[in-house]
């Protein structure tokens, strides 16, 4: 301590201290008076599609150099970009994570993954195949790892999150919830919708406070009968369109539809050769749309019953159709530009996000501690990255 | 100088504003003061960690008290680096490199189409390397696993009579003379295997596998051989290998290029790597039938055998089985048999 050098916030109204005599308010500081205590107000989001598009060709050249070393810290500056300019109350948040930290992890995934590969050198029929099922084990705890790493190394102000999730808790609500939503035909789907999104809220900490959240599930039951409803209408319409194009080839096949022959005309016709292709990629875009609506709908209903422990309240209007429409366009705007546009558009979606996403702060937000943990390895993390498994708040 | 901003104290989300103060300590020296609306007192600090700007992000200093001060991203605060410790700087350096104009869009740009044109010009000579690099006692093991496997699954023992087998194979035992001395041990296995049908298939190393189903479906002896000169063909042009090896370059510059972005991106510019991968798997197969041509011709066969196999597979199952388009591996029949009348 120095008690020869003078506080200028003491002696500010005189118009001391600071180099032209005032103290600089700072720009992300909300005043006071405009608050946004005790009502509901959106994050921000302060980054631009020019910043993330620098950062990420940047990462691409580095990479390139580096024989592909630079991608822990390449992912680091992704996260960072997007959680530093996420703000709540002025605030961003801050990924703590450093590249070293991720590279460890990422090390002994290669090394795992390069013996891996090398199995079929050891002449043992099926051997890849059984260590592939084995792994399969090793996802639900590899999924908890990477959620609490990404979550401990996630703050605000200077508490951290944390992330709670159970090996089996994880196994249940992640893996086999979903995949007996999906064998069921999607009938069991909405509930594990209800499932997976509650066992991530109600799993995640902010400093010593829980998160809960029970949506009830007829709501999810009518967000997965609107997304069916989406999807019927699309697939008629689509299927439409192609019943009067092999009209248009092949007038005869009205008659007597899916024969041998009349496929044969149909491939043998380029018109024809351009639907086979055509097809497919319609049906890829409307499971694109649908799905982006029924994530939207089913986040509006999660988010909206989430609640921090304190009195936080938090809301979600993301429209279905916006979402749907945002996922759809974007990737049809990157396919064209050859992946030019690929900054452009997560910032777009990311933006759309955080906009739509409301939160009601209590008293400033003053009152929260961190837990002081370790956040642990990122093994996980990696773990995850080579599943192509992400799951985020 | 002086920097203002918000102060978070330690572990806590409790905040207050603070102005941290560049001040002469003498002899060219300087240190930073930290002083805090919500103290009287001012305190000496240094600099313990640092977040570096990322975009329009804010800067995050970790102060020798434990507690965090954010600088915003508009602030110039490059005359507090030289406070900061040293792996900090360099991601202070980045930062100023990676935020660009419109200009620096256009050249990133050109540069990112540069390097994706350089990926897919890399593929075949890179892949052909790695594949010419490959010691051949790795891909004799892979080759026999891959057939051990098919056996526990989809292959039988072949139920051709011992003369047709012994006649096959004494016609093959003359192709093997054609080709280069590296590739005179390659293998003819005969198996049965209905769920595939007529075919033959060459493995990655010197195996050639003849499927019965194609030796009673064509009815011809100079196609069977017309197919197996094919085949042999894939083998001395290493094409199994070749095609593995230049899926590999694609799977790992598109890791390379796309990996850390965590999208769908890698998926769509993964397709895009297919589509060159088929084109060139078409390139092998005319490649193996002109293979098959010239070998027919100088075993004394029948060189139109295999044109004629293929107009057979054309009138028996019309388009249905035919190759062709972007994402086939084989080109369509009417492509085969013109290449071979050139």
């Amino acid at each position: 301590m120095s008690g020869q050098l003078q506080n200028p916030f003491v002696t500010m109204s005189s118009g001391a201290g600071g180099t032209d005599g005032k103290i600089p308010r700072h720009s992300a500081t909300t005043p006071r008076e405009d608050r946004p205590v005790n009502r509901f107000a959106a994050l921000e989001f302060s980054g631009t599609a020019r910043q993330f598009f620098g950062i990420q060709f940047v990462n691409i050249l580095l990479i390139l150099v580096t024989v592909g070393i630079w991608t822990p810290w390449a992912r680091v500056r992704k996260r960072r970009f997007f959680y530093n300019n996420t703000r709540f109350l002025g605030d961003g948040f801050d990924y703590l994570a450093t590249g070293l930290d991720l590279f460890k992890g990422w090390s002994v995934v290669t090394l795992i993954l390069i013996g891996f590969y090398a199995l079929p050198v050891l002449g043992i029929p099926f051997l890849q195949e059984g260590v592939s099922l084995a792994l399969v084990a090793v996802y639900p705890w590899a999924i908890n790892r990477s959620l609490r790493f990404n979550a401990r190394n996630l703050a605000w102000r200077d508490v951290r999150f944390d992330f709670s999730g159970s090996y089996f808790g994880s196994a249940w609500y992640l893996f086999l919830l979903p995949l007996i939503g999906v064998l069921s035909l999607g009938i069991l789907l909405p509930l594990a919708s209800r499932g997976m999104r509650e066992y991530v809220a109600r799993s995640y900490r902010f400093g010593t406070a829980r998160f809960s959240g029970k949506g009830q599930l007829a709501r999810y039951y009518g967000a997965g009968l609107r997304a069916l409803l989406l999807a019927v209408l699309l697939i008629v319409m689509v299927t439409g369109l192609v019943v009067l194009a092999v009209l248009a080839i092949d007038a005869s096949l009205a008659a007597d539809p899916l024969t041998m022959d009349g496929l044969a005309n149909i491939l043998g016709d380029d018109f024809g050769l351009a639907l086979i292709y055509l097809v497919p990629v319609l049906l890829f875009l409307i499971f694109l749309l649908v799905g982006g609506y029924y994530r939207a709908l089913t986040r509006n209903i999660m988010v909206n019953a989430l609640r921090l422990q304190g009195g936080v309240r938090f809301r979600s209007r993301v429209s279905g159709p916006g979402l749907a429409w945002i996922v759809v366009s974007n990737l049809v705007l990157c396919v064209v530009t050859l992946g030019l546009l690929v900054p452009w558009a997560q910032v777009r979606q990311y933006r759309y996000l955080t906009r739509h996403t409301e939160i009601r702060p209590i008293a400033d937000m003053q009152g929260y501690l961190d837990r002081q943990i370790q956040a642990g390895s990122s093994i996980g993390d990696a773990v995850g990255e080579a599943g192509g498994l992400e799951i985020s708040f | 100088m002086q920097f203002h901003g918000r102060l978070t104290k330690a572990g806590t989300t409790g905040m207050t504003e603070a102005v941290l103060r560049v001040e002469d300590a003498g002899e060219g020296g300087a240190k930073l003061i930290l002083t805090r609306a919500d103290m009287a007192d001012v305190t000496p600090v240094t600099i313990a960690h640092v977040l570096p700007k990322v975009g329009g992000g804010d800067l995050r200093l970790r102060l020798s008290t434990g507690d965090v001060l954010r600088l915003p991203a508009s602030m110039d605060t490059a005359p507090l680096e030289r406070f900061f410790p040293g792996p900090a700087r360099f991601g202070s350096r980045l930062t100023r490199f990676e935020t660009v104009g419109w200009r620096g869009v256009v050249l990133l740009s050109v540069l990112f189409l540069l390097v994706l044109a350089g990926l897919r010009l890399a593929i075949a000579p890179a892949g052909d390397l790695l594949a010419r690099l490959m010691p051949d006692t790795l891909v004799e093991r892979a080759s026999g696993l891959v057939l051990a496997q098919l056996d526990m699954t989809l292959l039988e023992d072949s139920r051709l009579p011992d003369e047709t087998q012994r006649r096959l194979t004494g016609e093959f035992e003359r192709m093997r003379l054609l080709a280069a001395p590296e590739f005179a041990n390659t293998r003819l296995h005969f198996r049965n295997a209905p769920a595939i049908g007529p075919n033959a298939f060459a493995l990655p190393g010197h195996d050639i596998v003849l499927l019965d189903e194609l030796v009673t479906f064509t009815d011809d002896e100079d196609v069977v051989l017309a197919v197996l000169a094919h085949e042999f063909g894939h083998v001395t042009e290493q094409h199994a290998l070749r095609q593995i090896m230049r899926s590999a370059v694609v799977a790992i510059g598109i890791g390379m290029i796309v990996g850390a972005d965590e999208s769908v991106i890698e998926e769509i510019v993964g397709f895009g790597g297919n589509l060159v991968l088929s084109g060139q798997s078409r390139a092998f197969e005319l490649e193996a039938d002109l293979v098959s041509a010239d070998w027919m011709q100088r075993l004394g066969r029948d060189a139109e055998a295999l044109p004629r196999f293929f107009r057979k597979l054309q009138e028996e199952c019309g388009g249905l089985c035919d190759g062709g388009g972007l994402l086939a591996s084989h080109p369509s029949f009417r492509d085969r048999i013109e290449a071979l009348a050139n």
